[in-house]
């Protein structure tokens, strides 16, 4: 270390310790830097939902508003079957469309993408009024 | 100056009114029990506020610092200003390495005397360090296919409650501008990247700070973010403010030197 480096000011007195700190907590600020991106990525999830009556006939239905933005963008793309599905159990143990004629059947469709609007992944489920629990 | 500024901005970035722990500190066992008893209590905020007034009249700074970041770093992990309360304590960590109380201080008052230094340049460098890589990452984060041809932000305003605009036509719309979405990501990756770089380019500090107060702006058009905007717009401070160098130091100019070796 030449002259003048020694008398750099310091926080420890001791300009190795210094420097051992100053590359400890660049260390932690570059760790938890990925922490800070934010906006980067979504994952697009839409969830819509007919009524096919005991004749067959098949109606569309405007989908329930907690159903507008399924985790908002953030849920994990191999997550969003597994999260939506209780809601939609929930949904439709506690609404009067469970209540309805024996034979028709709510068919829920969930389609979603990580990062990008073409929903290219699908997944059916078709809840039975009168029994508990749908397929 | 910048020590009363981070005081300000840790009581208010840190006022956490019904927010909740959330992991990882709250999978601790036992740790929700110290959030709901101690931490998120009236007498711990109450602790915070004194200690905010001393580091803000320079009091100590360097212990006052150090206790505060040690107080604030469990309310790091709540439901809301994660991100914004890592950059903040990072400055603030890096800050309290600093014997700060020269001037505007409660040591400054009492006409005691002049320090030789208040401490090597290198915690200010650990803060604009810290402001590049929020951009940095951000930028890097972005440089992907789908951010660049606009996918990602479509989605983002369909699916984020928090966004003010619907791309869904692949448009932005802004006052009488149309802009199409994919050169508005374009754009956003550009700014953040130059805003990752520019405040180290010394002719370039001041039109980088405009620039990101400005693309800051109209980011709150689009989307409402909790408060990292603002945290990151506050250490422009680390670059904007002069960090003077001590009197014993090889370059002695009284303004601000980036090449100095401490800060006075």
């Amino acid at each position: 270390m030449n002259e003048n480096a020694k008398n750099w000011p310091t926080v420890t007195a001791s300009p190795a310790r210094d420097l051992v700190i100053f590359m400890a907590l660049f260390a932690v600020m570059l760790l938890l830097s990925e922490r800070l991106r934010v906006y980067y990525a979504v994952t697009v999830v839409d969830v819509t939902v007919a009524r096919i009556l005991p004749n067959g006939r098949l109606e569309t239905l405007p989908t329930p508003l907690v159903f507008a933005r399924p985790g908002e963008g953030y849920w994990r793309p191999e997550k969003v079957v597994d999260l939506v599905k209780p809601q939609i159990e929930n949904y439709m143990r506690s609404s009067t469309w469970s209540s309805e004629a024996a034979g028709t059947r709510f068919e829920w469709t969930i389609r979603w993408a990580r990062n990008s609007t073409r929903l290219d992944r699908q997944y059916r489920y078709v809840w039975k009024a009168g029994d508990a629990e749908g397929k | 100056m910048f020590r009363i500024a981070l005081a300000g901005m840790l009581g208010w970035a840190f006022h956490s009114l019904w927010l909740q722990p959330v992991p990882p500190l709250s999978a601790l066992p036992g740790a929700l029990c110290v959030y709901s008893h101690i931490i998120l209590r009236r007498p711990y905020f109450l602790v915070i506020g004194v200690l905010l007034v001393a580091l803000a009249a320079g009091v100590r700074p360097r212990i006052v610092g150090l206790i505060l970041f040690l107080l604030l770093l469990p309310l790091a992990s709540l439901t809301a200003g994660q991100l914004s309360r890592q950059v903040l304590l990072t400055a603030l960590l890096a800050f309290s390495m600093l014997r700060s109380d020269e001037q505007w201080s409660w040591r400054a008052l009492r006409g005691d005397g002049q320090r030789e230094s208040a401490g090597p340049i290198w915690p200010i460098r650990l803060i604009q360090v810290q402001l590049t890589l929020v951009y940095g990452v951000n930028a890097l984060a972005k440089l992907t296919p789908a951010y660049l041809n606009g996918e990602i932000l479509i989605g983002m305003s369909r699916m984020h409650p928090n966004f003010h605009v619907d791309l869904s036509d692949g448009f932005f719309h802004l006052a009488s501008l149309r802009l199409p979405v994919s050169i508005a990501a374009t754009a956003v990756v550009m700014i953040e990247a130059f805003l990752a770089v520019g405040f180290w380019l010394s002719r370039l500090v001041w039109p980088t700070a405009i620039i990101g107060v400005a693309f800051h702006l109209v980011l709150q058009r689009i989307v409402q973010i909790y408060m990292l905007d603002l945290a990151s717009m506050f250490l422009y401070l680390a670059f904007l403010l002069s960090w003077r160098v001590p009197a014993n130091d090889r370059v002695q100019t009284g303004q601000a030197d980036r090449r100095g070796h401490g800060v006075a």
